[in-house]
């Protein structure tokens, strides 16, 4: 009888709190939440997939800032059907393919994301896309590797202009305006700069140029010495570098210090400010193909400048800008959409036609490219300026 | 031909000098406590942010002061990292030491972003892009004062050890601690201040090599990987094998990249580590037997 009593004292506090934890438990799960309130006024997940560390931490945050604009102008304007917009941010941690998968399935499974903004680089997105498709979840991506859009995935979509494109547009320009020969190749070795040299080596062998010597390197590289003294021996006149941020500010750097003599032309990181920033003046000369440059006359662009300033007192550059974009577009498609749900937002970005975005007008072909054109760019006085306009199919 | 061998050779050691300086921090940490300290690497990137990052960049000191500074942060930093990261796992089995300096490279990596943003700086240094001709090939001044400061050190640290009695004690530990303990010596203390010269080595690498290329939080990765292959090579827990093995490897990965080929760099950098370990284990310098702690 005692050792009951006992138990009964020692155990007083216990079956209440058992109780209150069961009551709080069932009022925390979703199901009961959304029972007990009216769920038309639920927020509406949408993810973003960024590198908020390693050496892309610079592009990762302008891509948050971008997103970020335009969720807070749809929440100042009311959300969407009445619904406000929630970010959900997962760090991809750069070039890093498990970070990306890690970062993805948060945000779909935890987080229950409708659509996810990002990855941003090719290998990231690539790892990425097999579970988009299986949990039937579409991102947007600002990769530019050929080898994104051509799986057939249908859940991926491309904001910037695919790299087969753009190489072909830049070797182009450079071969028919600029008479460029004596061509040395230099790219970083992952499926960006891979895919991005192989598109150029097409457009140069159709016409009949061949590159005098193709050199790879790593993100890790830091000295290239060696390697543009190879450039060098080999009789290059000019350089077609196709890599990410660092390396590109760092090769532009040392072939000035080497006192060397080479036409410059690359991708559009060529027209960043981190890269400008290290690189100084020694990018002066350099084409590129880009799709966003501030100091771009077009009076929608200053525009963008000002607003994007008035938020963050930078200029606006591709990364911000592209991105906001995309988010606006994901937002448009949640608008048509006529399930806001994985699906039913993947249908109506496939439907996307000639929405007007900061950048420049996005319309879905059946690859999910959604960006046809582009700038050709040149580097004066350590600023891009636009040499002219180019878009796909054409000149 | 002259020319083109001059600049390969003058960038391959002076990158092989900065592999040196971290090898010897390595070297001298093996030697004192027998724990590899993985983050050294990230304390070259912590003095580089440290001189350039603040000192420089937010509080504008001269180049001198700034240098002077940070090796003096960079040996209190040495101090900590000894008695929070070492000291308290100590008697602990060899990983767990090795897994803390693990944890302290990526909380360097991550806390320099947290602090000075994600931005890589750029630094012009004492010499900035100043070129120097010497037998008609241009190269970096940087290069030539990395060099220098290289042989300056190496003479300093060798007076150090000889003719100090501090350098004796730091000797004394690295060759045996508990017979060092029994002779008066504070190991403890020493070997508190032996983490502070490998830290302060650090910084000096991360200091010279700064204006070359940029500082930014995966700076340290490389030479870190680069530097560990350089201690091998030349012998693990010799000091004449980390500075040797250091100017070898940095002048194998020039010369290779430009006569072989730069895709296969790493393979062949790392390919030649795969054979010394196979047929001679011990590196250049190592003796043939070793005492396992």
């Amino acid at each position: 009888m005692r050792k009951f009593q006992v138990e009964q004292r020692e155990n007083g506090w216990a079956r209440p709190f058992f109780a209150l934890s069961v009551c709080a438990a069932l009022l925390a799960t979703p199901g009961a939440a959304a029972s007990a309130q009216d769920s038309s006024k639920a927020p509406i997940p949408i993810g973003l997939s960024a590198s908020l560390t390693s050496q892309f931490a610079q592009n990762g945050k302008w891509m948050r800032q971008g997103v970020e604009l335009a969720v807070k102008e749809i929440n100042a304007a009311g959300g969407i059907k009445g619904r406000p917009v929630k970010l959900y941010v997962e760090d991809d941690q750069g070039v890093n393919p498990t970070g990306a998968i890690n970062a993805a399935i948060k945000l779909i499974t935890q987080d229950q994301v409708v659509a996810i903004v990002g990855p941003h680089f090719t290998p990231d997105i690539l790892a990425d896309e097999p579970s988009l498709a299986q949990y039937k979840v579409p991102a947007l991506t600002g990769a530019t590797g050929p080898v994104v859009t051509a799986k057939g995935n249908p859940y991926v979509f491309r904001v910037r202009l695919n790299d087969n494109a753009g190489a072909k547009l830049l070797v182009r320009y450079l071969t028919q305006v600029r008479h460029w020969d004596s061509i040395g190749l230099s790219y970083v070795n992952t499926a960006f700069g891979q895919g991005g040299i192989s598109a150029v080596k097409g457009e140069l062998e159709a016409e009949h140029i061949k590159p005098v010597l193709v050199q790879t390197h790593m993100d890790s590289t830091k000295d290239y010495t060696s390697q543009l003294l190879a450039f060098q021996k080999a009789g290059a006149k000019n350089l077609i570098i196709w890599t990410d941020d660092q390396p590109m500010g760092l090769i532009n750097k040392q072939i000035k210090t080497l006192g060397l003599k080479f036409g410059v032309a690359g991708n559009g990181g060529l027209t960043l400010p981190n890269v400008l920033n290290l690189a100084g003046d020694a990018t002066n000369g350099a084409y590129s193909i880009a799709e966003f440059i501030s100091n771009n006359p077009d009076a929608g662009i200053q525009a963008w400048d000002k607003k994007y300033k008035a938020a963050y007192g930078e200029e606006p550059e591709l990364y911000g800008s592209v991105y906001y974009d995309a988010a606006k577009l994901v937002l448009d498609a949640i608008k048509r959409a006529k399930t806001i749900d994985g699906k039913g937002v993947r249908d109506a970005l496939a439907a996307t036609k000639d929405f007007k975005g900061v950048v420049t007008t996005y319309s879905a072909a059946p690859t999910g490219d959604m960006v046809h054109s582009a700038l050709i760019t040149r580097n004066e006085n350590s600023k891009p300026t636009v040499v002219k306009s180019v878009s796909e199919g054409g000149q | 031909m002259t020319q083109l061998l001059v600049q390969l050779i003058l960038s391959g050691l002076a990158m092989g000098a900065v592999y040196a300086l971290v090898a010897l921090g390595y070297t001298l940490i093996w030697n004192a406590v027998g724990i590899v300290n993985f983050a050294q690497g990230d304390v070259v990137m912590l003095g580089a942010f440290v001189a350039v990052g603040a000192l420089t960049n937010m509080f504008h000191l001269p180049i001198i002061l700034g240098l002077g500074g940070m090796l003096v942060l960079m040996a209190i930093f040495g101090v900590a990292m000894a008695l929070l990261v070492y000291y308290p796992v100590r008697n602990a089995p060899q990983l767990s030491a090795i897994v803390a300096t693990l944890g302290l490279s990526m909380m360097l990596q991550n806390g320099v972003v947290l602090v000075w943003g994600p931005e890589p700086l750029s630094f012009t240094g004492p010499f900035g892009n100043a070129t120097v001709t010497l037998l008609g090939a241009k190269i970096y001044t940087q290069y030539l004062l990395i060099l220098a400061v290289l042989v300056l050190m190496m003479v300093a640290q060798e007076g150090m050890f000889r003719f100090t009695s501090i350098g004796r004690a730091m000797r004394a530990t690295a060759q045996d601690a508990e017979a060092a303990r029994l002779m008066g010596i504070r190991t403890n203390r020493v070997i508190a201040i032996i983490f502070a010269y490998a830290a302060m080595l650090a910084g000096l690498a991360g200091w010279l090599v700064a204006p070359l290329f940029y500082v930014s939080s995966d700076m340290g990765g490389k030479v870190s990987l680069d530097a560990f292959a350089a201690c091998i090579l030349g012998g693990f827990g010799s000091i004449p094998g980390a500075l040797i093995g250091g100017l070898v490897l940095g002048l194998i990965e020039s010369l290779g990249a430009f006569y072989i080929s730069s895709e296969y760099i790493d393979v062949i950098a790392f390919g030649l580590l795969f054979a010394v370990l196979i047929f001679r284990p011990e590196g250049i310098f190592g003796e043939p037997q070793m005492e396992r702690p």
